[in-house]
């Protein structure tokens, strides 16, 4: 099938797809439900959208088509351009049609745009924001910036204490990834095990993967450990949640440094007759050790952001704190010199353990003596960088 | 053969009076120092013991550490000391071990580690913990599909698709402001240090605010809970999760692109927006893709997730029912497993993007 | 046309690249530096477009003296001032006429560079110096999908783009197998020619030196030792810029006895693995069509 059918053919489809939606939210089944016409109006908007950038791109294409006609009769008659007689070499090449990149493209566009309808927004709220935010952030800054009055005093240390909690959890939480990642990642790593252990070990741990710690959270070990502050079971089934989900995680990425090691050390073991797990022990843990805890270190933080959003359900920490109903933004006026001073303690906490992390991530990786390699700029080009070994996500 | 090898070297050893460059063993004085590190917290651990707080400058009282045991946390310590030591391990490292004790024993007794363990069994055989895991496993399918949410006219599966929608939009818009801000944080492609600086420390602050807080702050500006405001509220606290993710990874992969092309630019006369757009984006433009497939799976995630704070999409609709969890765990349930499986499916449409993609 | 005079570059980091340069290089002139690693050979070069900044004395191209200090008078005089690299230092992942297009850069406004919509004019301008190259086919390859020759002529079409008085090369030709690295630096001693741009080369290749250049810069430690007509740069000479004499074989390829063999200073990897001189990609070309 030729361009012009595909383009065509996508055309009539979408001014089909873009009249069936407007008609359609006129149409009596969507007076029941405000999502459906919403989605109908989306499907409609979106499917306008398409059409009309299918039709500058058909144009487009009829463009280069003619181009290339002119092209080559510019070659075949023979004609110069800038002094010189072009044979069939110097034919320049015209445009490639990248058909499917730029379907891609103006799909994004229209997935945008009904998603944009799909959700309901209503955007003139935005008109009003900046003077809330104005006000409201200045409540904040000032609840942040007054010297501490008995009320002050207690919103301070119950952020603390509720801080210092979500990173309790999120410590025990990364405790437990990190002590099942180990040998979850060596078991599925394609180089270490067999194939028979490798597959129902990759998915399991894709499996672990795909549940999100909420349901971990809400499923499993709020009714096992129970809900609420820390001293009520809340904390440490948010910990586990967070654990369990951690392992999924952790281990592929302990999996994928692991298929990444450079293989000599472990060819000289085997041939020194070493066992298998002699060969774990000394060629292959050895090596990937110190970016192991960089990774586990990295999960840490990210587990204490994490850690908010299950206290949102019910499992501890600073979640809790805020979420409604009982928390900070449960209350109504909100109190906002109390929810400054939470925020505030929030990023300075979240910070300095980030901080402190890295700090401790750099040193495991690059040793105490890493200092910045002076690059002498008239060799700039002559040195390779050097491949950056990302610590994933 | 081996036997004689070994014979003829230790031999050889001891008739030349060689001595062997044996293994450092650790300096005292550090890890007396250690040692007293560990006296120190023991002391800690016994003063916050039962309950007394910790007087935390004078803002407010603050118990930062309130272990139980502390004898048993102290005979760890030093056990775990005794260990580094006859393994000859470096100061360094011990002191790494140490922490890694002293942290752990503090998070350990501040989630009541013990105590809920030990009362698992007792949950697992009465009660309702017992009906509640039941109903997750059982879920009531009809629910998902037939019925609305309550009190309205939108059917619940059409709270998938608001949740569905949010992550898309939030992640275009996110992810195109994280690209911007990632050219602006790199000090390979920003206007000058100091601007580079400042938008890093900008870029933690947003990052160190959790997607729940966002959401319900937007909430709070946009001025109310109602739905369709959540929606917005949600969008806009998933907009700024995504900044912080991408700009914070992104500009990292514009610090480690080859510099060549850049200097190709600069030699060429081109000025800092066209050398970032030129030399810059395509550079990075494999690591924008895959970290906004990466950020539109945290979104249907989070977007769930979200809802539980009173904005749009299924999270909503889970945390009504989650509070009236007494009619019914099979309802939960159905959420809880759809989720699972739009998150599945979302996870294998972006592993096949990838693939064709990169 | 290029004017040093007692020119000193001090990097940061206290390494002194060049000290006190005087130096006048006429337009239309085809200049090679020579000289051993770290001599300072790249770091004239990158003085010359304000890459490397210098610190002390006066550099002037044409009318204009080099300010490394105001970026927009530098980036006006990199707009006439081209260089060349040994990496290439291409864009891999846009196509080779984008490549080139990045040499318009300072002719071009910056929103269509920032949505990649260039004038006709410009595009006219690129394939003008793509088909001078020779290379015009691959128009919309990817930059990274070439060979190492096709690269540096994408490289050399990208400064012809610029429309340049002066084109600056880094070692252009380290990174390519020899007879390809002949083909490359002919190429671009025809253009010269043809146009009249002034050239600086900086080599590590005695022999193509003394067969493309008018004029041979030898430098150590920062310093000009030798300055004169390809001529006057006999053996002699060029053991004292080297400060080692020259190997028999070194001679006897400087004389252009030793094509195929060519002894290669800093092998790179390009080098090693194509070492085995392969149908060079411009025949090839001609073949396949």
């Amino acid at each position: 099938m030729s361009h012009g059918y595909k383009v065509s053919a996508a055309l009539v489809g979408a001014l089909l797809l873009a009249s069936g939606g407007f008609l359609l939210t006129y149409a009596p089944a969507a007076e029941s439900s405000d999502v459906f016409s919403r989605m109908m109006w989306g499907l409609a908007i979106g499917a306008g959208a398409f059409s009309v950038a299918l039709t500058i791109y058909a144009l487009a294409y009829v463009g280069t088509r003619k181009q290339r006609t002119r092209e080559q009769q510019r070659v075949a008659s023979g004609q110069s351009r800038g002094g010189y007689t072009p044979d069939g070499l110097d034919m320049r090449p015209v445009k490639p049609v990248k058909f499917w990149y730029n379907m891609a493209l103006i799909m994004i566009g229209v997935l945008f745009v009904s998603s944009a309808a799909g959700t309901g927004m209503t955007l003139s709220a935005l008109l009003e924001m900046p003077a809330r935010v104005w006000d409201f952030g200045l409540q904040m800054v000032g609840g942040v910036a007054q010297v501490p009055d008995e009320e002050a005093r207690g919103n301070w240390s119950s952020a603390f204490d509720a801080m210092l909690e979500s990173v309790a959890i999120a410590w025990i939480g990364t405790i437990v990834g990190a002590l099942f990642s180990l040998p979850c990642g060596i078991l599925a790593a394609r180089n270490m095990t067999p194939l028979a252990t490798y597959i129902p070990m990759r998915f399991i741990l894709s499996v672990i993967r795909a549940v999100p710690e909420i349901v971990f959270a809400v499923a499993i070990f709020i009714p096992l450990l129970g809900v609420g502050p820390a001293d009520r079971g809340g904390a440490m089934a948010g910990a586990f949640a967070l654990g369990i989900s951690s392992i999924g995680t952790l281990s592929k990425l302990i999996s994928e440094s692991i298929e990444g090691v450079d293989q000599g050390p472990l060819e000289a073991s085997r041939a020194a007759g070493a066992s298998h797990i002699q060969v774990i022990r000394w060629a292959v843990l050895p090596q990937v050790l110190p970016e192991v805890i960089a990774i586990w270190l990295y999960r840490f933080e990210v587990n204490i952001r994490a850690s908010a959003i299950l206290g949102a359900l019910g499992a501890g920490g600073i979640g809790r704190l805020i979420s409604p109903p009982n928390g900070l933004f449960g209350q109504r006026p909100y109190d906002w010199e109390a929810i400054g001073i939470t925020l505030f303690v929030i990023i300075a906490i979240t910070m300095v353990v980030d901080q402190t992390s890295g700090f401790v991530r750099h040193r495991v990786i690059h040793g105490k003596t890493m200092r910045q390699k002076k690059r002498k700029p008239g060799d700039l080009a002559a040195d390779e960088p050097e491949p950056p070994r990302s610590v994933a996500v | 053969m081996s036997t004689a090898v070994s014979k003829r070297s230790v031999a050889a050893a001891s008739a030349q009076g060689q001595s062997r460059p044996r293994p450092p063993s650790p300096k005292v004085p550090p890890y007396l120092g250690l040692a007293f590190l560990a006296l120190v917290a023991f002391g800690l651990f016994c003063w916050t013991w039962e309950g007394d707080a910790v007087l935390f400058f004078p803002l407010g009282d603050v118990v930062l550490w309130a272990p139980r045991d502390p004898l048993i946390g102290l005979i760890i310590m030093v056990m775990a000391l005794l260990i580094c030591f006859k393994l000859r391990i470096s100061p360094m490292g011990a002191f790494g071990g140490l922490a890694l004790i002293a942290i752990t024993y503090w998070a350990g007794s501040n989630i009541h580690f013990i105590d809920r363990i030990a009362e698992v069994p007792g949950r697992l055989t009465g009660g309702n913990t017992r009906q509640q895991l039941l109903g997750y496993f059982n879920p009531d399918w009809s629910y998902l599909f037939l019925h609305n949410v309550a009190g309205t006219s939108r059917p619940i599966w059409g709270e998938w698709l608001i949740t569905l929608c949010m992550a898309v939009v939030a992640t275009i818009i996110g992810c195109f402001i994280g690209l911007l801000l990632a050219m602006l944080a790199s000090p390979v492609s920003s206007l000058n240090k100091g601007t580079s600086q400042t938008i890093k420390a900008i870029n933690s602050v947003v990052r160190s605010i959790p997607d729940v807080a966002w959401a319900l702050l937007f909430a709070a500006f946009i001025g109310g809970t109602a739905y369709g405001l959540g929606a917005l509220a949600a969008v806009l606290a998933l907009i700024m999760f995504n900044i912080g993710i991408v700009a914070k990874l992104l500009s990292e992969s514009i610090d480690a692109i080859q510099p060549g092309p850049l200097e190709a630019a600069d030699a060429a006369g081109a000025n800092l927006i066209q050398r970032d757009r030129v030399a810059v984006l395509p550079a990075v433009m494999p690591s924008f893709i895959s970290y906004s497939l990466y950020v539109f799976e945290l979104n249907i995630r989070a977007s769930a997730a979200l809802g539980v704070v009173g904005v749009a999409g299924i999270g909503g609709e889970l945390s009504r029912q989650i509070g009236r969890m007494s009619q019914g765990y099979e309802n939960v349930g159905a959420i809880l497993w759809a989720l699972v499986f739009v998150v599945l499916l979302v996870d294998l449409l972006s592993l096949w993007i990838r693939r064709k993609l990169l | 046309m290029i004017k040093f005079e007692n020119v000193d570059v001090v990097y940061p980091n206290g390494y002194k690249g060049l000290s006190d340069i005087s130096l006048e290089i006429n337009q239309g002139e085809f200049v090679a530096i020579i000289g051993l690693s770290g001599a300072g050979k790249s770091t004239l070069i990158r003085a010359v477009n304000g890459l490397v900044p210098y610190t002390n004395g006066t550099l002037t191209v044409g009318e204009t003296v080099v300010d490394p200090k105001n970026k927009s008078k530098l980036r006006k005089l990199r707009s006439k001032v081209g260089m060349i690299f040994q990496q290439f230092n291409n864009v891999g992942r846009i196509s080779v006429l984008n490549n080139v297009l990045i040499g318009r850069s300072a002719f071009t406004p910056t929103w269509r560079s920032l949505i990649g919509w260039y004038g006709s004019q410009d595009k006219e301008v690129a394939f003008q110096s793509l088909e001078r190259v020779g290379i015009v086919e691959k128009a919309y390859n990817r930059a990274a999908a070439l060979s190492g020759g096709q690269q540096q002529r994408v490289a050399i079409a990208r400064v012809l783009a610029q429309d340049p008085e002066v084109i600056l090369a880094d070692e252009p030709v380290a990174s390519l197998d020899p007879p390809t690295a002949r083909k490359v630096l002919g190429d671009l001693r025809t253009i010269q020619r043809d146009l009249g741009i002034t050239c600086v080369v900086n080599m590590h290749h005695l022999d193509l030196a003394r067969d493309y250049a008018d004029r041979i810069i030898g430098m150590r430690n920062g310093e000009v030792v030798f300055d004169g007509p390809t001529q006057e740069a006999t053996d002699s000479v060029i053991a004292e810029v080297y400060q080692r004499p020259l190997s028999a074989d070194e001679i006897r390829q400087a004389r252009g006895d030793g094509r195929l063999g060519e002894h290669i200073e800093n092998p790179t990897e390009a080098d090693l693995t194509q070492a085995v001189p392969a149908v060079e990609d411009g025949i090839e070309r001609k073949d396949t069509v």
